[in-house]
């Protein structure tokens, strides 16, 4: 870090070229033990003397090597962040130019990361979140330093912003007391891994272990020889497996799970193979989200997230705020956290009328007859099933007809049960899902526009489909609120106007 | 500002019929194509009931514009834009000005024949277009806007 007359220039820590390289020098790797011979002529080509030669008979896998590893380096040395003036400016000058200028003013989190390398070499990923949601793929930043460098760097640039914000508070929330810290134990963390299991994943396990046991009968059963089946046993297993690799990894993830109010901010920290800090400002998140996964109906537990600029990757639709716990916990926790947001009484929602399902009906309906008709033309078409009877075909595809509207039925039965909203005095309360349900608390404010839509048999039914949108990354920005009776959504228009 | 709904012009239809006799020309193409490949082979129809589908196809084109241009209504208040359209399924846009961001004006080779544009506003969630509206009008509409969300961002700026 080169410091003059307040002005910071960051290159990325050199440890960076590797971090990026690792995965290609894998493929290289592998490519190489893959042909002996070659590597074999080019090693005796090299010995001769003759280099360039040596290296295009080992395939040039090394000349590529070379070549990836010189334009690395050159893209290592030539990107630089520069903060100066109260910009952020990142200059990278490979190929193509490219100079992103933007104020601290519009920086909207300052997160620090580290990866498990990260972590051997000592480093930290300092992550510039903007407010523009437009603009994010180009001014959202990021910069690889040595630890110490790293924190110095971010409590530079949160200074920076306190100034701006008009805040007196001159130390981070490193450097203040536990106060009203949210922690977990590893024991709360595992059933928090445990809780938020998704359907599909402990169908897919509970059908492996299924095959697994169905196999192993059928093998002492007709005495087959046990050693041609081992393998297929095993695979199955470990694929069972899945369900507590998955635990763990929510568990190393989660490892260490804290969040502090501090001011207008919430710090949160987690991880183990990959630590994360990052920062939550308070006026910046749009939407509060309480989500019960299945296991999480069943157990009566949710996890709390929000939505704020800044989120991407896995967070885009929301970022952890708590762990799994009842809604009493979930409730006191959260007036610690953000007194601001209550959690809504999930009792009390506005349900879609009846009719919704009676037009889930007919909507099941009408995709069995087209499944009908296309499964006739499919058999028609496969040769195999060509030569059935008249008669078998019918009822092959009846049969795919039934399973078809038993499955959209039960699946928009399942929207319908847990659809449901609720007009608080400040906030929009959406509630949905299918096998697992989410209840989102939209401020009023926040919401960016509002687009209902009805077709022919919804106006006919009195009803309307409404979304509104909010700031958020492209996954979160659409909100739908589902089929409603028309007359529920006025009072999301009367509170709208109020705000504005 | 305009407080009522105010419907498009007749050149907005006729924009709108020439628009959907291309997708029709176009659709009515790769039946063409389909039914050249298909002809010999042995198919469960009538090959030559294609033919059909381009014909429903160019129905529902002629009817679309007419029943869209009635429906059409858009609505600039002082603190809101209203926008409904549609033809089997009805829209609606209700956009807070206060939440603009920008304001686009913007017309392709058709609208520029017919002498519309149409105005592209933006929120920090996303696009809203009102299409189909004469170029005066949206030069004036989007004037307007500008002068709004200017007003608006001086006092949201004196209100700290």
């Amino acid at each position: 870090m080169e410091e003059k007359k307040k002005v910071i220039t960051l290159r990325n820590h050199f440890t960076y070229i590797f971090e990026e390289m690792w995965k290609f020098l894998l493929v290289i790797i592998l490519m190489l033990f893959s042909s002996e011979e070659s590597v074999e002529v080019g090693v005796k080509l090299i010995k001769q003397g003759n280099v360039f030669e040596g290296l295009l008979a080992m395939g040039g896998i090394l000349l590529v090597l070379l070549l990836v590893l010189f334009w690395q380096i050159n893209r290592w040395y030539r990107t630089t962040i520069t903060i100066q003036d109260g910009t952020v400016t990142s200059r990278k000058a490979t190929l193509n130019r490219r100079i992103n200028t933007m104020s601290v003013a519009n920086i909207s989190n300052i997160n620090l990361e580290q990866n498990l390398f990260e972590m051997l070499v000592g480093t930290y990923k300092v992550k510039m979140d903007t407010n523009s949601l437009s603009t994010a793929d180009t001014t959202d930043l990021a910069v690889v330093l040595k630890k110490k460098e790293a924190l110095k760097v971010k409590e530079l640039l949160l200074s920076m912003l306190r100034e701006i914000e008009g805040e007196t508070e001159a130390v981070g929330q490193e450097e203040k007391g536990e106060g009203d810290t949210i922690h977990y134990t590893n024991q709360e963390i595992f059933r928090n891994g445990l809780i938020c299991l998704s359907i599909s994943e402990v169908l897919l396990s509970f059908v492996l272990v299924l095959s697994t046991i169905v196999t192993g009968i059928s093998i002492f059963q007709e005495e087959k020889d046990i050693m041609v089946i081992l393998p297929a046993i095993f695979f199955q297993l470990i694929a069972a497996c899945s369900v507590i690799y998955d635990i763990v990894k929510k568990w190393l993830k989660s490892f260490r799970f804290k969040a502090k109010r501090d001011g207008n901010k919430i710090y949160i920290s987690y991880g183990l193979l990959k630590k994360q800090s990052y920062v939550v400002p308070v006026d910046k998140i749009n939407a509060v989200i309480l989500h019960y996964s299945f296991i999480g109906r069943v157990c009566k537990m949710a996890t709390v997230k929000v939505i704020h600029i800044g989120g991407e990757g896995e967070d885009a639709n929301g970022r952890i705020l708590l762990l799994a716990d009842s809604y009493q916990e979930l409730e006191r926790k959260l007036k610690v956290l953000l007194p601001e947001f209550e959690l809504p009484d999930i009792h009390a929602f506005t349900r879609p009328p009846r009719i919704v399902m009676k037009f889930a009906i007919f909507y099941a309906f009408v995709t069995a007859v087209i499944v009908l008709v296309l499964a006739l033309f499919a058999i028609n078409a496969i040769e195999e099933l060509a030569g059935l009877g008249f008669g078998v075909q019918i009822a092959i595809s009846i049969a795919t007809a039934i399973m078809v509207f038993a499955f959209v039925w039960y699946f928009r039965y399942l929207s319908y049960r847990a659809a449901g909203i609720l007009y608080k005095k400040e906030n929009f309360v959406v509630s949905k899902g299918l096998f697992s349900r989410t209840i989102q608390t939209i401020p009023y404010r926040r919401i960016q526009y509002i687009h209902q839509k009805q077709g022919v048999l919804q106006r006919l039914f009195g009803l309307k489909s409404t979304q509104v949108s909010i700031l958020a990354n492209s996954i979160s920005r659409i909100q739908p609120i589902g089929t409603f009776a028309q007359e529920n959504f006025r009072e999301l228009e009367v509170k709208l106007k109020e705000t504005y | 500002m305009n407080m009522e709904y105010v419907k498009l012009s007749k050149k907005a239809r006729a924009c709108m019929l020439v628009c959907e006799c291309i997708g029709a020309l176009i659709c009515t193409l790769l039946v063409g194509v389909a039914w050249y490949f298909l002809r010999r082979r042995d198919l469960p129809f009538h090959v030559n009931l294609l033919w059909l589908a381009a014909v429903v196809i160019w129905c529902v084109s002629l009817v679309i514009p007419f029943v869209r241009y009635e429906r059409y209504r858009y609505r600039f208040s002082d603190e809101d834009i209203d926008v409904r359209e549609g033809f089997l399924f009805l829209h609606r846009d209700i956009v807070p000005i206060e939440r603009l961001h920008k304001v686009a004006l913007e017309s392709g080779p058709i609208d520029r024949i017919f002498g519309l544009a149409k105005v592209i506003v933006t929120t920090a969630g996303g696009d809203v277009v009102i299409r189909f509206i004469e170029e005066e009008a949206a030069e004036k509409i989007v004037e307007r806007l500008k002068v709004r969300i200017n007003q608006y961002a001086v006092e949201g700026r004196e209100q700290g």
